[in-house]
């Protein structure tokens, strides 16, 4: 028997963005754990942002499981990023 | 506590920013000794999360302080070369981790302590430090919610985590007075305008660590003032040596090697 | 149109199948297992290079590793998350895991003995690992493909980075070159063995192509990652271990195929290090018991509690 944390649905805004967009789902007990989760989770690549989120059975829609597109913005640790690293010419790396 | 020889600005300014540099080297090493292990997977990326900002801290440390002391030493060769004698960390951030509350517990004292420290670097007239105050700040205010947030579920969960929490307070709160002592080397920047007393953040620390443990009927307990700085002066404790050979030996092993 | 066709016609058209839909019950079945034992695998990955954190040999190196070890962990999370979108939940999978129901990628119980193997692991096995993970950020079911986008996005450095560490190595000393290759002659096998096992052994590749959920067969996907690879170990000066490897007129590569005893074996759960990586994997859980119950209880606490304004 195991006690289950909650689903939620993360929305990120950056910080030169006009709006929330919804960038994928976590499990947390709580919103205080959840806000702390969802910036470990979605904005690793991410700066300035802005979150929300929203237990996933507050969420009312007309299409239930779908999911909007992921959000990706400018990096301050550029070693995650493919294009940091050299890659010799002519090969397909 | 202050002596009567006058330090040079750029000597103090460099073992100052070591100083700091290897608090947070030590910090992050610690916390990847958590990997694949914390107790839930979110635990693990936040753990990590931790510990790479302690890294970064301390890279960008190093290379201030290398700079500062001119004599060409990378953050490599300051984290890769040095010997037990030569680091200058508070034991603090060198004991074990211990379980998942005494982790909490430590992380929650660095956090406090990082806030007030790196709040009184911004505006400061050392450009590193006037520089690494407000990305400091920022990543510490972060690292103080996450375990302000743990300190509250364990400290008001089980019986089982409530001991445990309070264990590992009762095993790191004894460490803080080595962050809070002056010497000579702080007493000339001070001097100069460049750093707060260490004595004087006293206060603003306990007082953040107090607003999370007070709710919680929890309490920092009296700081004593230690007359030594053990670590800040290369004296440190058993478990140093092991977890300075597990950081040092690869590079070590492989002379002129690249990496 | 039945429930059934409409289904088929969803994924003839190459459309997205969601949560909500209908679908075989083999075919839910088959994601249940999928992408459960890609999430295990995310998981379970963490512990072999997660040793090396520790004993990174620079403050660079060091940074990378703990980034990608906090990427896999974070796409373990993604794929669990997949995966209960077809009605699982994590401790049921995780369960699974525990009692040795369920596998993950076999790489994971070779032996990662020294740094380079560290490189290899990311050069080789993650590289190997992208090969499988593009076409499945197009397969049929929504959450999954999704899942799968953004762990592609996050993935590409992990290869990278692998391929600049081996590069290093074969850039320095003699004993950092040898120890470069006798990683290599580890990890090739291993790394190959990720695409499953040949067309030929393997039933269900049929059902996961028909359904979409595999857009390409094992062997399809092995010859591409060869062909990739071949010239990157040719750049690297680093010789593969397999005396039949050679380049044909056209750029593509002869091989030589998987061993399929040793994956047979593997597949029993019986790899060099699997033992070590589930006790690893079930101790930590166990020890982390009293924690999640403490969450589980101040939760209940604050439900019974009326919200303070």
């Amino acid at each position: 028997m195991s006690y289950v944390e909650p689903l939620w649905e993360v929305f990120l805004r950056a910080d030169r963005g006009l709006s929330h967009v919804h960038v994928g789902s976590l499990h947390a007990p709580d919103p205080e754990v959840a806000v702390l989760s969802a910036r470990d989770l979605y904005t690793r690549r991410s700066e300035g942002v802005s979150l929300w989120v929203v237990r996933s059975e507050n969420i009312h829609t007309s299409d239930p499981g779908k999911r909007a597109q992921y959000f990706e913005s400018a990096a301050e640790k550029p070693y995650r990023h493919a294009r940091h690293y050299a890659v010799p010419e002519g090969l397909n790396l | 506590m202050s002596t009567g020889t006058l330090v040079p600005l750029d000597a103090a300014a460099t073992t100052y920013l070591l100083r700091h540099a290897d608090d947070n080297l030590i910090a992050s090493q610690r916390l990847c000794e958590w990997v694949a292990r914390a107790p839930r997977i979110e635990d693990d990326v936040a753990l990590l999360n931790i510990a790479l900002d302690h890294l970064g801290h301390a890279r960008e440390l190093l290379t201030a302080a290398g700079n500062r002391e001119g004599r060409g030493r990378s953050e490599d060769d300051l984290a890769y070369e040095r010997n037990e004698l030569e680091f200058s960390n508070a034991i603090l951030f060198e004991i074990p981790n211990g379980d998942f509350g005494q982790t909490i517990a430590r992380i929650l004292t660095v956090a406090a302590w990082h806030s007030t420290l790196y709040r009184s670097w911004v505006g400061s007239d050392c450009v590193e430090l006037a520089e690494f105050g407000p990305r400091g700040m920022r990543e510490a205010a972060y690292h103080f919610e996450y375990a302000r947030v743990w300190a509250e579920r364990l400290a008001l969960g089980t019986d089982e985590s409530a001991d445990r929490f309070r264990a590992g307070l009762a095993s790191v709160l004894p460490h803080i007075g080595e962050l809070f002592v002056d010497d000579a080397v702080t007493d000339r920047l001070g001097a100069e305008g460049w750093v707060t007393s260490p004595s004087t953040l006293k206060e603003a620390c306990i007082e953040l660590l107090t607003s999370c443990l007070g709710p919680l009927g929890l309490s920092v307990g009296p700081v004593a003032t230690p007359v030594q700085t053990p670590g800040r002066l290369g004296h440190h404790t058993e478990a140093f040596s092991p977890m300075l050979a597990e950081l040092q030996y690869l590079r070590r092993a492989f002379p002129g090697g690249s990496w | 149109m039945t429930e059934q066709e409409q289904f088929d016609e969803v994924v003839r058209a190459g459309r997205t199948v969601e949560s909500a839909d209908w679908m075989p019950d083999g075919y839910r079945a088959t994601l249940i297992r999928q992408i459960a034992q890609h999430a295990h695998s995310e998981i379970i990955g963490m512990q072999p290079e997660g040793a090396w954190l520790t004993r990174a040999p620079s403050l660079r190196r060091k940074a990378i590793l703990i980034a990608k070890v906090q990427d896999e962990a974070g796409h373990g999370l993604y794929l669990y998350g997949a995966a209960e979108t077809l009605g699982i939940s994590r401790s049921e999978m995780l369960d699974l895991l525990h009692a040795d129901k369920h596998r993950y990628a076999m790489s994971f119980d070779y032996g990662v003995p020294t740094w380079a193997d560290v490189a290899a692991l990311g050069w080789l096995g993650d590289g190997a690992a992208i090969v499988n993970q593009v076409p499945l950020s197009r397969c049929s079911y929504g959450p999954y493909a999704r899942a799968m986008a953004r762990v592609c996005k996050e993935e590409s450095f992990h290869q990278r980075q692998g391929f600049e560490a081996m590069a290093a190595l074969v850039a320095g000393t003699d004993a950092q070159r040898a120890m470069a290759q006798a990683a290599v002659d580890r990890w090739w096998w291993p790394a190959l063995m990720l695409f499953g096992p040949p067309d030929d052994e393997s039933p269900r590749t049929a059902d996961s192509m028909r359904w979409g959920i595999k857009r390409n067969t094992n062997d399809e996907l092995r010859r591409k990652f060869v062909d990739m690879t071949a010239p990157q170990a040719e750049h690297l000066g680093l010789t593969l271990p397999d005396p039949k490897l050679r380049r044909r007129d056209d750029g593509t590569y002869e091989f030589t195929t998987i061993d399929l005893e040793e994956f047979t074996n593997n597949l029993r759960g019986q790899g060099p290090y699997a033992r070590q990586r589930r006790d690893y994997r079930r101790d930590a859980h166990a020890n982390g018991a009293w924690v999640r119950e403490a969450v589980a209880a101040f939760q209940a606490r604050a439900q019974i509690e009326p919200e303070v304004a």
